[in-house]
C-alpha cells in the first residue's frame, strides 16, 4: 500500500511521454488499488491487530508497520477520499503541469498512509515531511499570485514544526534509546521527568502545527484559498486527519500524558471559537470554508481531550464526517467558483440559480457541517455532546452549540447569496462534464447515508476508540507478534 | 538526572547547539526579508541535526565504519542517529530547494521580498 504508490509516483513522468493524460489515469488507477487494499485489511485487523516486519529484523529493533484498528480505519479513509478527488481531477484543466500534479497528489496519500500505519517514530517523521513537501508544492502549482504566498507560508511554518518534531525524537532517542513507537510506550516512565515534558511539549507543538490547533493555525486559512480547489479538499480530508493521527497516537499510546490531553481539550475549544467567529467575516468563501474546517477540527481535538469512551468513539466519526463534508464542499464551491469567475461573495452570487445541481451538492454539504438531522454531521456531534456532558463539562458543550449557531449564520448566508440574489447575465451556462460531477454524487450518498444508517459503521468507531485507549494492548502486540498479513 | 544526561554528551558542541537554534529561531521570528528567514530555518535545522548526532556520541569510540581488521561494533559511536540525520539533511536540502523556487515565484508577483508587505490575503 505504500510501496506501490511510491513506484508509480516516480514512473509517472515515464508515463507522460506515452500518453498526455497517462498520468492522471495511473493516479487514479494506484488509489483504487489502494482503497481495495485497505477495505479488504479492514476486518482481519479489526480482530488481531498486524505486525509488518520489514527486512526481517524483529521489534524492537527494525522498523515495523502497525496496522491496528484506528490505523487501518484512518487508511481506508484516507484512500478513499484521496481516490474520489482524483476522479475528480481527471477532468480538471491543469496544462503542462498534470503529471507533476498527479505526482505530487500520490505522494501526498502515500504519506499520510505511511504516517497512519507505521509503527516507528522516526518514520512516522519521514512520511509526515514526504506528506507536507508534496503539499507545499501542490499549494503553489498554480503559479498565481495566491498559491505562491499561501504556498511560502504554508512552507515556513511547516519547517518550523518539523525542526520541532525533530528536537522531541531526539531527546527521546537520547533517552530511551529506541525508536520502535511500543517500546518507547513501554518505557516512557522511565524518563527523566522534566526530559519527558520537554519531549511531549515539543512533539505537542510540532503536531499541533500540522493538525491545525490554535494558536498554530494562522497557515490553515491561507492555504485553503490559495491552493487549488481539490488540493484544499485534499488537504482538509486526508493531510490533517494523518497529522491527527500522529497527534493522538503520540498522546494516548505512547506518552500517555494526561494533562496534555486536557490542554488539547482546552485547544480545541479555542479553536472551535475563534475559528468560527472568523468565518463571519469573511467575504471569499473559500477561505470561510477553510475557517470552519478549522472549527470542525476544534471539535474533534476537543473530543480526543475528553477522552472516554464515547467521546472517542464520537471523534473518529467525526473524522469520517468531516473528511467528506469539507471535501462535498471544497469539490462544489471548486466549480462554482471556475464558472463565476472567482470564490468572493461578490462573483458568487446568484449562481445558485444557474448551477442548481451544484449549488445544492454546496447546500447539502452546509447542512452536514451544521448538524442537521438526518444528515451525518448530527450523530456525530450528538455524540460528542453527549460524552463531553457526562464528562460534566457543561459550560463547553454549550459553547460548541454556540458555535454551531454562529456556523448556521455564516452558512446560510452563504447560501442566501447563492440561491435568492437575481441571476448575473454575465455567466452563461456550460454543461458539467461527468467526472466532476461522479465524485460529488458519491460523496453526497456518502452524507446522506451515513446520516441516515449511522450503525452501518459504529462498530468500525467503538473498535478504533478501544485502540486509541487500551495502551497495553498495543505494546503486546507489537513486541510479542500480531497476526501475520 | 541532567547530570546523566549531560554525561553523554560535549559541553561545547550543547552550547553550539543552543546558540543555532536560538539564532535559528530569532531569526525566522523577527527578519523582514522572506529570503532571510528561510536560511535562519536552515540555521535551526542544522542545530537539531547537530543535536541529534551528538547524542550518539560515546567518547572513546570511533566512527560506524568497518575501516580497519577486526573492528567491532562495541568500538564504534551508535550509528543510528546518523543514519537519521542524513535523512533528516536531505529533508532539510528539499525543503530549502522548494521554499526558495516558490519564493522567485512570490518576487515576479509581488515585487518585494518584505514579509509586511505580501499580506493580499488578509481577511
Amino acid at each position: 500500500m505504500i510501496a506501490v504508490p511510491l513506484f508509480v509516483a516516480f514512473s509517472i513522468p515515464l508515463l507522460g511521454y506515452i500518453h498526455k493524460k497517462a498520468g492522471l489515469y495511473a493516479m487514479s488507477a494506484t488509489l483504487l488499488f489502494n482503497t481495495f487494499l485497505s477495505f479488504s485489511t479492514l476486518p482481519h485487523a479489526f480482530e488481531k491487530p498486524i505486525r509488518v516486519i520489514i527486512a526481517g529484523y524483529k521489534p524492537p529493533f527494525g522498523i515495523n508497520l502497525a496496522i491496528t484498528p484506528f490505523s487501518i480505519f484512518l487508511a481506508c479513509l484516507i484512500s478513499l477520499m484521496g481516490f474520489i478527488v482524483s476522479i475528480y481531477l481527471l477532468k480538471d484543466e491543469t496544462t503542462e503541469t498534470q503529471e507533476k500534479f498527479s505526482m505530487l497528489i500520490l505522494l501526498v496519500v502515500m504519506g499520510a498512509t505511511g504516517i497512519v500505519l507505521t509503527g516507528d517514530i522516526f518514520n512516522m517523521f519521514v512520511f509526515l515531511e514526504i506528506m507536507s513537501i508534496s503539499s507545499y508544492a501542490l499549494t503553489s502549482i498554480r503559479k498565481d499570485r495566491k498559491g505562491s504566498e499561501a504556498g511560502i507560508k504554508f512552507l515556513l511554518v511547516g519547517s518550523i514544526s518539523s525542526t520541532f518534531l525533530l528536537l522531541g525524537i531526539a531527546i527521546i532517542y537520547n533517552q530511551l534509546g529506541t525508536l520502535n513507537m511500543a517500546d518507547i510506550a513501554r518505557r516512557f516512565s522511565q524518563m527523566n521527568p522534566k526530559l519527558a515534558f520537554a519531549a511531549v511539549s515539543f512533539l505537542f507543538l510540532g503536531l499541533g502545527i500540522e493538525s491545525e490547533m490554535f494558536p498554530l493555525n494562522a497557515w490553515a486559512p491561507d492555504v485553503y484559498q490559495g491552493a487549488p480547489a481539490p488540493v484544499a479538499a485534499l488537504f482538509s480530508a486526508v493531510t490533517v486527519k494523518a497529522g491527527l493521527y500522529a497527534m493522538i497516537r503520540f498522546l494516548y499510546t505512547i506518552s500517555n500524558n494526561s494533562s496534555f490531553i486536557k490542554l488539547l481539550m482546552l485547544f480545541g475549544i479555542a479553536t472551535v471559537i475563534v475559528s468560527e467567529l472568523s468565518a463571519l467575516k469573511q467575504t471569499d468563501v473559500k477561505r470561510m470554508l477553510g475557517y470552519s474546517s478549522l472549527g470542525q477540527i476544534g471539535v474533534i481535538l476537543f473530543a480526543v481531550g475528553i477522552g472516554t469512551k464515547t467521546a472517542l468513539e464520537g471523534a473518529v466519526f467525526h473524522f469520517v464526517n468531516h473528511a467528506v463534508l469539507k471535501a462535498t464542499m471544497f469539490l462544489s464551491i471548486g466549480l462554482l467558483a471556475k464558472y463565476a469567475g472567482g470564490s468572493s461573495f461578490e462573483e458568487l452570487k446568484g449562481i445558485g440559480k444557474k448551477y442548481p445541481f451544484l449549488a445544492g451538492v454546496f447546500a447539502i454539504g452546509a447542512l452536514g457541517v451544521m448538524g442537521f438531522p438526518p444528515l451525518n454531521g448530527f450523530m456525530s456531534k450528538l455524540m460528542i455532546l453527549t460524552a463531553a456532558a457526562k464528562a460534566e463539562h457543561v459550560v463547553l458543550v454549550m459553547l460548541v452549540l454556540a458555535a454551531s449557531v454562529v456556523e448556521g449564520f455564516y452558512y446560510f448566508r452563504v447560501l442566501q447569496v447563492m440561491f435568492r440574489e437575481p441571476e448575473p447575465t454575465r455567466i452563461e451556462k456550460r454543461s458539467v462534464s461527468l467526472a466532476f460531477v461522479i465524485p460529488l454524487v458519491v460523496l453526497v450518498g456518502m452524507i446522506v447515508g451515513i446520516g441516515l444508517f449511522p450503525g452501518v459503521l459504529m462498530p468500525y468507531f467503538k473498535g478504533a476508540a478501544m485502540d486509541i485507549l487500551s495502551r497495553g494492548d498495543y505494546i503486546s502486540v507489537m513486541l510479542s507478534g500480531g497476526g501475520a498479513l | 538526572m541532567i547530570e546523566r544526561f549531560l554525561m553523554n554528551t560535549h559541553y561545547i558542541v550543547l552550547i553550539g547547539v543552543i546558540l543555532l537554534l536560538i539564532i535559528g529561531f530569532f531569526g525566522a521570528l523577527t527578519k523582514r526579508n522572506l529570503i532571510k528567514i528561510l536560511i535562519a530555518l536552515g540555521i535551526a535545522d542544522t542545530g537539531v541535526n547537530l543535536f541529534f548526532i551528538t547524542i550518539g556520541y560515546i567518547s572513546g569510540k570511533t566512527a560506524p565504519i568497518f575501516s580497519k581488521n577486526g573492528l567491532t561494533a562495541s568500538q564504534m559511536v551508535d550509528p543510528v542517529p546518523q543514519a537519521l540525520v542524513l535523512t533528516a539533511i536531505v529533508i532539510g536540502v528539499a525543503v530549502l530547494a522548494l521554499g526558495l523556487s516558490i519564493i522567485i515565484r512570490v518576487y515576479e508577483h509581488y515585487g518585494t521580498l518584505n514579509v509586511s508587505r505580501i499580506k493580499r490575503m488578509r481577511g
